[in-house]
């Protein structure tokens, strides 16, 4: 049986400075919010680095589910009553091509 | 051939720099733009021009929000060759079945009536060529609100609407700052949520892109008649 194919979400956080457990959170509630368990289950995100000094991260998907993140993160848009702005910087098949981007976004 | 995205409904930034908020439209990954919201004419010669220094390509742009036909005609007649789109808010039935049907109206937006846009509004546009512009900007920053099931029913309700009668759809942000401004993707991925079928792309790329294109040739003078246009070549 062949594993299901994944992709690699790049994002960037404006606006606030969130740490690691925020960002899972946000994420989480997000999808949940615009797309509830099915979408959870179509989508099956799991963070797998964010860097707090970049405020960027990676997120891990399955690859049907890139829309239902991208829109979620799009919709994302307040934290703690501040506004803020989650943005899908690239989409990788590779955890290797997506670690190579976060390193070198400034 | 990668493709031009273009937000045609953008508000002038109140807050912060024009520049900055340019800037920012530009990193974002948008090739054009156009501002919705009234301005003086020295105001926008200036947008046009650090448009033009960030290098974005500026579009011209006029709303017209009446509920009087006579009115939108006398507008339309009154602006139609200096202007590069032309957005019609109808505010009475009247209103927009006449903009529907006017070939020079470019988009209808009916965000401040949503219940005018019914099942013979979305035919009368689809027969002429007219599209649909929604804004999104509700979507995205109303989301906390305790009315923003509302706000999604009345956007899935025009989405699926256009998609029956096959009416092609304008989409843009309504950002007025930099934090609301999303990137030109994932700001399509939202119709996705919305139900939409096809190309989610399109809506932000190729029909914004064909009326543009096709007004300017219009105004320079390149289109002699309707479906005739002139040939840059000489040789031809």
């Amino acid at each position: 049986m062949r594993r299901p194919k994944r992709r690699y979400l790049i994002f960037k956080v404006s606006g606030y400075l969130l740490n690691t457990k925020d960002v899972s959170n946000l994420l989480l509630t997000s999808l949940l919010k615009c797309y509830g368990i099915k979408g959870y289950t179509e989508a099956l995100p799991h963070l797998v680095k964010f860097d707090e000094a970049k405020q960027a991260g990676i997120l891990m998907c399955a690859h049907k589910g890139v829309v239902l993140i991208r829109s979620s993160l799009a919709l994302t848009s307040s934290f703690k009553g501040r506004r803020i702005r989650l943005e899908t910087v690239k989409v990788t098949g590779t955890l290797r091509k997506a670690l190579r981007i976060l390193c070198s976004l400034q | 051939m990668s493709r031009k995205f273009y937000d045609v409904g953008l508000k002038y930034p109140s807050t912060c720099d024009t520049r900055s908020f340019l800037e920012e439209v530009k990193r974002l990954g948008y090739k054009g733009l156009a501002f919705a919201s009234q301005a003086s004419p020295n105001e926008v010669g200036k947008i046009a021009e650090v448009c033009r220094e960030v290098g974005l390509d500026y579009v011209n742009r006029l709303d017209i929000v009446s509920s009087s036909a006579s009115h939108i005609k006398a507008l339309l007649r009154r602006y139609r060759l200096e202007v590069e789109l032309i957005v019609v808010h109808p505010l009475s039935v009247e209103a927009a079945r006449l903009a529907a049907r006017d070939s020079r109206v470019d988009l209808l937006n009916f965000q401040e009536r949503p219940e005018l846009f019914e099942a013979t509004e979305a035919k009368m546009m689809a027969a002429h060529n007219r599209m649909l512009e929604i804004n999104l900007r509700n979507m995205m920053l109303r989301i906390d609100e305790p009315d923003y099931l509302k706000i999604v029913r009345v956007y899935r309700r025009m989405i699926s609407l256009s998609q029956a009668f096959k009416v092609k759809l304008v989409i843009s942000s309504g950002a007025s700052s930099p934090l609301e401004l999303r990137r030109p993707r994932d700001l399509a991925s939202i119709l996705h949520l919305l139900g939409f079928e096809g190309d989610i792309y399109d809506p932000l790329s190729k029909n914004p892109f064909m009326i543009i294109e096709t007004n300017r040739a219009k105004l320079s003078g390149k289109i002699a008649m309707r479906g005739v246009w002139i040939s840059d070549n000489e040789e031809a």
